[in-house]
Formats: C-alpha cells, structure tokens, sequence
C-alpha cells in the first residue's frame, strides 16, 4: 500500500480532479485503505466550502445598483484624459526627438512672418511732429512755447530756421 | 448567463467582441457577469468591502481600456481576474499590508505536520456541530495567510478555477499551482486549528 507521506500530496489536486489517471487510481487505493486520509481529504473539503460559503455569502450582501454605469462613467472619462495625454506625450517625443529640426523651422517661419508683415502691413499713419517733418522742401512754421515768451519757428530747407518771439509776458 | 452562474465562455467571446467594436451594452452586461466574482475576489484579498469595491471597479475600468488589446488568447474571466488580482496586490503593498515573505513551498516540517491525523473537532464525528464555527473562523485563518496563499485558495475554492486556468491568472507553472495550494491548505489547516484552541495531536503514519 502506498504511504501516507506519498499520499498526502496528492489528496487536494485528487479532490480538485486534477490527478493524472495512474496517480487518481493510486491515490484512490491508498485512501480505500486509510481512514487517517479519508479523514485529511475530508477536511481539505470542509475548509474549502466552508470558505467558498462564506465568500459567497459575503459577495451577496454586496449592492451593486448603478455599478456598471458607474464604471462606464469612469472609462469615459478616463478615455478623454488619455486623448489629452497622448497629444502632451506625442509633443514632448517630437520635441526630444527633433529639437533642432523644429527650432529651425520655428525660425524660419518667424522670419517668414516678420517679412510678409513688412511687404503687407500699411504704413503707420505719422502723429502731428512727423507730419512738420515729412517734406522739409516745403518751409514750415511751428508754434512753440518758450515758457516766458510765445513764439513759431520758420524751418526752411538747408537753412538755419527762423525763430520769431512774441513780447515778454510780463 | 446571470450573475454568479458559471462563466459561459461562448457568450463572453460574443460579448468581448462586440464591446471591442464599441457596443456599450455588451460592455455593461460583461460588468455585470462578473461584477460580483471579482469584488469577492478582492475581498478575499483585502478584507475591507470599501477597497474591494473600489479594486472591483478599477478593474472593469482597466478592463475598459485594454479590451480593444485582448486577443482572447486566454478567456475574458481569467484575464479579468489576473487583472484583478494585480490590482488587489498592488493595493496591498500600496497600504502596506503586504506579506512578501513566503515560506519555502518545499519546507519539510508542513509535509511533517500534514501527517497529523486530523483532529476530533476539525474532523470526525464532530465536525458537524462545528460548523458554523468553522465558517467564522475561515475568514480570519485566510486572512492570516501570505497574500500568495489567499489568493491562490480564493480562486481555487470560491471561484473554482482549474488548475491550468490558476497558472494563468497567477502567472506561474502549472507545478507550482499544485505545490502552492498544497501549502496554502496545509496552512489554512494549522491557522483553524490555532483559532478553535486545537493542540496538535500525537503523529500517526502509514
């Protein structure tokens, strides 16, 4: 008859009918003759559907209402966490990736943009002393304010300007 | 299939392609297959129904995400399950409640203790009227084992996973699934005798 110490081992997987068939028969000859190892299997039995009961038992006390929608809520919005992530992700690898290809291109098209906005853009409209020296062919006269006195200067071209004082205020 | 019935591997193939191809209703209808095994799963594992309730949900939202990966080279359950079972270790060592130190599986003393004959209350006669006590004390001799042992015990005895199946979810030889639930018995064993003030009897072999 086969041992007790070689029986033991194989009396759960026999139990969970996991034994090849010559090792089952052996096993099952080995138990028809030991009660000690009738009584070993049986408890293995015992905890194992003492447990399964009281997991069961556990598990059916549990509510589940609203837990699938709960988990679809979840998901979806995990799911467009991960489209924002993807595009951060896909940025920051083409970035380590390229670097100086994308600062070049960067570049040129800065320099693109600054020459079309000074082929297109309008010129600025002159404020009022731009305008006195827009055209310095033609003589001009400016009012200016000496601070005692009040007065106008002549500009003409290629000469000195012609400076005119009003009285003393005094 | 309703829940808690066996899996029915044909229905949970038609179902896991047709929610890969974005139909939400055979997504909510695999949630609510295993809604229930899986958060049992992970009350097994972390003893408190609020995480397992959370680990239960991270894993259909996990399960979500990676559907449209799943080639069905194993079966949507234990792919489910593995799933779940990482994340229930992962919390554990998160909360620090993990147990990383397994005793060596081969270690000659269990194979010794194993050739205890069973005692008067854990077998016999009078294993009847000890029922019920047996079932309050199952939960914390479990929770006394090493997260390895628990988990291979709460797929082998509650979930009734084959031993091929085990290998899969657990990510380990189909002879390490057979020496792991040998132990993990052995173990549960000795934690129940502990707990119903058992002595260790006198040895007996064949």
């Amino acid at each position: 008859m086969k041992r007790c110490p070689d029986a033991v081992p194989l009396l759960g997987p026999l139990l969970d009918g996991a034994l090849p068939p010559d090792d089952s028969e052996w096993a099952l000859e080995h138990l028809r003759e030991c009660a000690g190892c009738r009584e070993r299997q049986a408890l293995i039995a015992a905890q194992g559907a003492a447990l399964r009961e009281k997991m069961l038992a556990r598990g059916a006390a549990a509510d589940f209402g609203g837990f699938a929608d709960r988990v679809l809520l979840r998901a979806g919005k995990e799911e467009k966490l991960r489209g924002l992530e993807h595009l951060r992700v896909y940025g920051s690898e083409m970035w380590g990736a390229h670097k100086r290809a994308l600062l070049a291109a960067g570049g040129l098209a800065a320099a693109a943009c600054l020459g079309l906005a000074v082929f297109f853009l309008p010129p600025r409209a002159a404020g009022p002393e731009e305008l006195l020296y827009a055209d310095a062919s033609i003589p001009q006269i400016e009012e200016v304010e000496f601070g005692s006195h009040d007065g106008a200067v002549l500009h003409l071209r290629d000469q000195t300007p012609v400076i005119w004082l009003s009285e003393d205020r005094q | 299939m309703s829940e808690g019935t066996k899996p029915d591997a044909a229905e949970d193939r038609r179902l896991v392609r047709a929610a890969q191809t974005g139909d939400e209703q055979a997504f909510r209808q695999l949630v609510v297959r295993y809604q229930r095994r899986v958060y049992q799963l992970a009350l097994g594992m972390t003893k408190d129904p609020d995480d397992a309730m959370d680990i239960a949900q991270e894993t259909f939202v996990r399960v979500h995400r990676y559907l449209p990966t799943f080639k069905g080279d194993s079966s949507f359950f234990t792919w489910t399950y593995r799933i779940a079972m990482n994340l229930s270790l992962d919390f554990q060592r998160r909360k620090g409640r993990a147990e990383r130190v397994d005793q060596l599986e081969g270690d000659e003393a269990e194979i010794e203790a194993a050739m205890d004959p069973p005692s008067a209350a854990l077998a016999g006669p009078q294993r009847a009227a000890l029922n019920s006590e047996l079932k309050e004390k199952i939960e914390e001799a479990l929770a006394g084992l090493s997260e390895n042992h628990r988990a291979i015990l709460l797929l082998r005895e509650v979930e009734g996973l084959s031993y091929a199946e085990l290998a899969k979810v657990l990510g380990i030889r189909k002879g390490t699934v057979m020496s792991r639930l040998f132990h993990a018995r052995l173990k549960m064993q000795k934690k129940l005798r502990e707990y119903l003030g058992e002595d260790e009897p006198e040895g007996e072999e064949r």
